[in-house]
């Protein structure tokens, strides 16, 4: 009887396994005839149009808010044209690890890479191809190298190679920059400041107008200081001083203790947030929406998104705000980081290597960039007033890119942003002209270092950042005076700085030697 | 001899008669086998130059040159610091609140508001630490965080909570004990309902008041409960969480929340050194077993109850 009662129990435990096993057998079933299904109408349509046609597996990362679908017409368009299909593997979530995974296992033919630091590892361990050793195959890519120097200097490894294709184009809208609301300043009478004694003088006048503001928004812990240390002609960390040909540190500089100077000031008076460091967008978004922040330090997208986002598209006006000018070495510009970071790569032993540099070549050649850019006349464009117009129902970019595929990572290198410019307001487009003219700082090169270099970095850079970014934030809320400025700065020197600076200039001479 | 032989059969014949039990077990050990024991090999790429691409075993041996590099570093000695105290406030004051709450939920006897109390002080313990860090920022903002404007309502200075280092650790662990208490009361209330009840009555029936109970028959029913969490918890002292520390850290107070886990998280992962961050928590993992099997020692010693 009680033998029975166990058994009964087990049977019970088993049934129950067994359920569970069921279920998700079951939907692995399902699943696979899907995959199934796509592949057979796939073979017949390949028969249909009598193109011996090529599959590439390639990896790619995906905005959440423009997430791949299989159906998008850009990828139809190059098995139309190249007789190229993809299979294509977008993680939802944590693309490194993911893309680490595929190292560990099966490479695909293509993939995206998250940095030029992450492709120059594995390429230099073998699991990347060298795009140089096939140059002659590449004729479009040696083009576009050829004429953009800039960009080849940022694409290559510690031995000169080459594993990263760059995507030109997208970074465009990408920059930082000053924005100030135009609507408020002109009800005041106010004029929006050249340099931050004007600031100063601004920002106290708007927070006499309106007590509870801080009228200037800067946000997440010291991110803001990228761009604001450019204006005082200084940089946020190593850069290059193009001018004397030498390698500076920025944050030991006479003109960071300015700057810091400056924000010390503006946070004694509560003319920027308190909490700034621990605020992000979200409260940084609400600032402007309650008319508590006048000036903001952000990406120049927001003059178009803050409005929609905020939902106040008719009582509300962000505008270009030419950087202000700090201290003598000052200069109207804003930090600007040039490529996007994630590139694309092909892994060493693909076994389509003719395919895959036909398609990476096809997205740099005119023909490649036009289609990559419009799409097709007809499905996604049509000519209007001799002007090409996207499709009505993709009222902006990032509809086109989220129904088309447009404009994607995997399905275009370089872009053609004129194209775009037409979705975005006015104000964004004469503001994308200036800041292109005289408000940028020098672009700062992207270094490749060395495993024995990067070993170093890691280690010194911790240690340096550490301190460094604990004693500014110091400085900048008071807690620490700027009277002890020298001893932070000889307190770096003692952590190594000049052997991270030794680095960085040698990796910089190393990289311009292979570009002569 | 002819014990031992009676003892082997008997062996067999236990398999024999327990299979089905066993067989319920099976799937348990081989979890643990599976997914606990088998990833404890990947400890070897602390004392290897782990690349990705050759995977474990082709990446050269390195011996203990990351541990070395961990206790060289300048940051030792503050990240451990910051880390021991962190856990040990936790363990200070988030030790006994379980315990007080529980015996407060015990003494309310409306079923009904002890549940409702129950479910919601257990709740936030569901909460991701990304939302209670959003949480703490709002409240402790000094523009128009509830806790500062209560501060000037009553007269105050604002405090700028979340830059001044002073603050750090009492934020921490007060978010903390508000996000598990709850949970933690469950095991001491599971303890309590196991106590006879016809002791409380023979106590009362000797004229013993409320306070008399709890602290003659309450507390010792719960003790063993309450030393073997306290064992638990000890090993845990250096088991601070990156998340919430990641995310209610600025850098204006790096001094004190500056952990192991944001070290290894800065220093190890975001740089891709992965046999850097396993040494340090390897590390780690001695020194919390070092703790563990003393504080089980001592309890042995002084009460005689334990782990083991």
């Amino acid at each position: 009887m009680r033998n029975k009662s166990v058994i009964s129990k087990v049977l019970l435990v088993f049934a129950m396994v067994l359920a569970i096993t069921a279920c998700s057998t079951q939907k692995s079933n399902t699943s696979s005839s899907e995959t199934s299904n796509s592949g057979t109408s796939s073979t017949s349509s390949t028969k249909s149009e009598n193109n011996p046609k090529v599959t590439l597996d390639m990896m790619v990362f995906q905005h959440p808010s423009w997430p791949y679908k299989e159906d998008w017409a850009i990828y139809k368009y190059y098995e139309e044209k190249l007789g190229i299909k993809f299979k294509v593997t977008a993680p939802p979530s944590d693309y490194d690890t993911a893309l680490n995974l595929a190292f560990a296992g099966d490479t695909p033919d293509i993939m995206i890479v998250s940095n030029l630091a992450q492709a120059n590892t594995y390429g230099s361990s073998g699991a990347l191809l060298n795009f140089f050793d096939h140059l002659d195959k590449l004729p479009n890519y040696s083009k576009f190298l050829e004429d953009h120097p800039k960009v080849k200097s940022a694409i290559l490894s510690a031995d000169g190679k080459n594993y990263y294709l760059p995507h030109y184009g997208l970074e465009q809208t990408s920059r930082r920059s000053w924005t100030y609301r135009d609507d408020i300043f002109k009800k005041n009478n106010l004029k929006a400041p050249t340099t931050w004694d004007e600031m100063y003088k601004a920002a106290k006048e708007l927070k006499k107008l309106y007590p509870d503001s801080y009228p200037i928004a800067i946000y997440d812990n010291l991110t803001g200081l990228t761009n604001i240390a450019a204006g005082f002609g200084t940089w946020y960390g190593p850069y290059v001083d193009y001018e004397k040909d030498e390698w500076r540190y920025g944050p030991t500089e006479d003109s960071f203790k300015e700057m810091l100077r400056y924000l010390n000031l503006f946070y004694k008076e509560g003319l920027i947030p308190p909490d700034f460091m621990a605020m992000k967008r979200d409260q940084f978004n609400d600032l402007l929406a309650q008319d508590k922040a006048f000036i903001a330090n952000d990406y120049i997208g927001v003059i178009d998104e803050v409005p929609v986002i905020i939902q106040r598209t008719d009582d509300f006006s962000l505008d270009y705000m030419t950087p202000p000018i700090g201290g003598n070495n000052g200069k109207p510009y804003n930090a600007y980081d040039g490529l996007l970071n994630r590139g694309m790569a092909v892994a060493a032993d693909t076994k389509n290597l003719d395919t895959v540099l036909k398609y990476v070549d096809f997205l740099y050649s005119p023909e490649g960039i036009e289609l990559a850019t419009y799409g097709r006349e007809g499905e996604t464009y049509y000519q209007k007033d001799g002007a090409r117009r996207f499709n009505d129902e993709y009222v902006n970019f990032a509809t086109l890119r989220k129904s088309t595929g447009i404009a994607t990572y995997g399905s275009h290198l370089v872009v053609d942003m004129k194209a775009y410019s037409y979705m975005s307001s006015d104000k964004f487009n004469k503001a994308m002209e200036k800041i292109q003219n005289g408000n940028e700082a020098p672009l700062q090169p992207r270094l490749a270092y060395t495993d024995a270099e990067n070993e170093t970095l890691t280690m010194k850079n911790a240690e340096i950042n550490k301190y460094r970014d604990e004693q500014i934030a110091k400085f900048i809320l008071g807690q620490r005076d700027l009277s002890t400025w020298d001893q932070y700065v000889s307190e770096i020197q003692k952590l190594g700085l000049d052997e991270v600076m030794k680095i960085n200039e040698d990796a910089y001479r190393r990289a311009q030697s292979f570009l002569k | 001899m002819r014990h031992e032989i009676l003892n082997k059969k008997s062996w067999i014949a236990r398999v024999r008669q327990d299979r089905y039990l066993l067989l319920l077990v099976l799937p348990c050990v081989l979890y643990y086998l599976i997914f606990k024991y088998g990833p404890m090999l990947g400890i070897v790429i602390a004392f290897k130059d782990y690349n990705l691409h050759r995977g474990i075993w082709d990446s050269p041996w390195v011996g203990f040159k990351w541990f070395n590099h961990f206790m060289n570093s300048r940051d030792f000695w503050p990240v451990l610091k910051n880390t021991f105290v962190l856990g040990f406030m936790k363990l200070l004051f988030g030790f006994p609140a379980p315990i007080i709450l529980a015996l407060l939920i015990n003494e309310v006897r409306h079923a009904f508001f002890r549940r409702f109390v129950q479910t919601v002080s257990y709740l936030p313990h569901f909460i991701s630490n990304v939302i209670v860090a959003g949480i703490m920022t709002m409240f402790l903002s000094p523009r128009n965080g509830i806790i500062n404007e209560l501060i000037s309502f009553l007269g105050f200075d604002r405090i700028n909570f979340l830059v001044e280092e002073s603050w750090f650790r009492s934020i921490y662990v007060s978010s903390e004990i508000w996000q598990h208490l709850g949970w933690s009361t469950i095991i001491y209330l599971a303890a309590l309902s196991t106590i006879d009840i016809q002791q409380y009555e023979a106590a009362r029936l000797d004229g013993a008041n409320r306070w008399q109970t709890t602290w003659n028959i309450t507390m010792p029913g719960i003790a063993p409960t309450a030393l073997i969490i306290l064992i638990l918890d000890i090993g845990k002292v250096l088991e601070i969480g990156f998340e919430k520390v990641y995310l209610l850290a600025t850098p204006a107070v790096y001094s004190k929340a500056d952990i192991i886990s944001t070290y290894v998280y800065r220093v190890g992962l975001s740089e891709g050194k992965y046999s850097y961050a396993t040494a340090i928590d390897l590390f780690t993992g001695m020194i919390s077993i070092i703790f563990i099997i003393s504080a089980n020692w001592a309890s042995r010693r002084i009460n005689g109850n334990s782990l083991w």
